[in-house]
């Protein structure tokens, strides 16, 4: 018992340690992401990261991260697997969501949303209402983010 | 030694037992029975007489189908994009609208769910910010003991295991009493084929939900307003959510309980009735309202006639003799 307790709090110290490294190097932040893998109706959706980073207050405005409001239990995403543990616990890249939130949400896990669902709710924090006019007009989702296919063929042709 | 007070105890139990069967035996037996037939010929007579036989099916939260989906829908999420109306309309291979899916003046007047659209999605005014507004999906709620299937007279109506309620438009003919039972106004009929008339609902997409998939809406729903599961854990997931951001909901599941439960169920910023959900259904299912009354129509029918025929055979004969 006490050995298991001393490995524990010994691996919370490193992941706090290199949480703290990770954080103060910052580099590896993409720029500009194409949010393209769920692209059905919609052409992909160029994602100004780099913009939203200089805008939010930090990165758990929109991830799960240590110590923010929107943290898990630890093992919505780290096993505790001893081979997988140095990947997963890697602070200082995020996972994609896409690691989690599977492409279509599924019946047997109620508590995950689908990654469009993620993704959405991620975006409406901010851009429901109080930019752009999400929330208030379904023609809203056509005016900042999503050109629809039908419309890029049409636009490609001219 | 050891194995005496054993046997002792053991025949004292079997003689205690046997004397209290001797002592009480022939005496209260008899008396019992005839008690019992009396309460119970009393009781029949009763429920035959008035039909107040109502009460004893009463109170029964149905436990059949424990692995029943179900559909929360989060009223806090949605945006009003009407992806889901547009998915339904494709799922269920139903005519082109005459306004387009992404048009917003279709929030001007409150709908309701037509032939030609099993759902629609209203809008309501958010009284904390009138830059987020709610929206409300209507359709079929799937009760868990359906009014419209009760109010049936030829049994098209029926209550699937995978929690559906579906309609079959062969027997139905048109009488139209559903419309009136279900307490959600959702039943609609298709006053266009005046050859063929039939009544429209969602049918929560039972062939996809049979075959491993679900229901159109939920899948196409992009901010994750609707979730399809199991009912049982949906409970648990809406219970979380009000427990974890008790400013955000209002602490009701609708459709946990109203009506007897639906499969259908919702969680809400705002009071329900707010949002035009009907806000005074009772907890019993619609089913048990009627019951007691429409289960002693055929005793009455039967009974009666005999009884008032005997009673007036009796006094008919009298007369005759005086």
């Amino acid at each position: 018992m006490k050995k298991a307790t001393v490995i524990v709090v010994a691996l919370a110290l490193w992941i706090g340690v290199s949480a703290g490294a990770g954080s103060a190097a910052g580099g590896g932040v993409p720029k500009v992401l194409t949010l393209g893998s769920l692209s059905k109706v919609y052409e992909p959706v160029p994602f100004n990261h780099s913009g939203h980073v200089s805008m939010a207050g930090g990165c758990s405005d929109c991830h799960h991260q240590h110590g923010s409001t929107q943290v898990q239990a630890c093992s919505e995403c780290h096993r505790i697997d001893p081979s997988a543990f140095k990947k997963n616990v890697n602070v200082s890249r995020l996972k994609p969501c896409g690691d989690c939130h599977p492409a279509s949400a599924r019946a047997e896990d109620v508590g995950r949303p689908g990654l469009m669902a993620a993704y959405h709710q991620a975006c409406f924090k901010c851009h429901r209402g109080e930019v752009g006019s999400v929330g208030k007009d379904p023609k809203g989702c056509t005016e900042m983010c999503h050109v629809p296919k039908e419309q890029a063929k049409l636009e490609e042709k001219k | 030694m050891a194995d005496n007070p054993r046997k002792g105890a053991l025949g004292d139990g079997i003689r205690e037992g046997e004397r209290t069967v001797k002592e009480n035996g022939e005496g209260e037996r008899g008396t019992l029975s005839r008690r019992q037939v009396l309460q119970t010929l009393a009781a029949a007579g009763g429920a035959a007489l008035i039909g107040a036989s109502a009460e004893v099916f009463a109170e029964n939260r149905i436990s059949g189908w424990p692995d029943r989906k179900g559909m929360l829908t989060d009223l806090t999420e949605c945006v009003g994009c009407r992806t889901c109306e547009k998915a339904c309309n494709q799922a269920n291979r139903l005519p082109e609208p005459e306004v387009p899916f992404d048009e917003k003046s279709v929030f001007e007047k409150k709908r309701r769910p037509t032939a030609s659209a099993y759902t629609v999605v209203n809008r309501y005014a958010n009284p904390k910010s009138s830059d987020k507004p709610f929206y409300r999906k209507v359709q079929c709620n799937h009760c868990n003991e359906p009014g419209c299937a009760a109010a049936c007279p030829v049994r098209a109506y029926t209550k699937t295991p995978e929690g559906a309620v579906l309609y079959n438009k062969d027997v139905c003919f048109g009488c139209r009493y559903c419309m009136v039972a279900c307490p959600f106004y959702v039943p609609a009929y298709d006053y266009e084929s005046a050859l063929d008339p039939r009544i429209v609902k969602c049918t929560l997409c039972h062939e996809r939900v049979k075959n491993g998939g679900m229901p159109a809406c939920a899948e196409a729903c992009p901010a994750g307003t609707i979730t399809f599961g199991k009912r049982e854990d949906l409970i648990k997931l809406a219970r979380n959510r009000i427990r974890k951001n008790p400013d955000r909901y209002i602490d009701h599941i609708y459709g946990e309980y109203e009506v007897g439960g639906t499969s259908w169920m919702y969680i809400s910023g705002i009071p329900f009735d707010r949002m035009d959900f009907p806000a005074n259904l009772v907890e019993k299912p619609l089913v048990e309202q009627t019951k007691g009354f429409l289960s002693a129509v055929p005793l009455v029918l039967t009974i009666w006639p005999a009884l008032l025929g005997m009673c007036y055979a009796a006094t008919r004969n009298k007369e005759g003799k005086e």
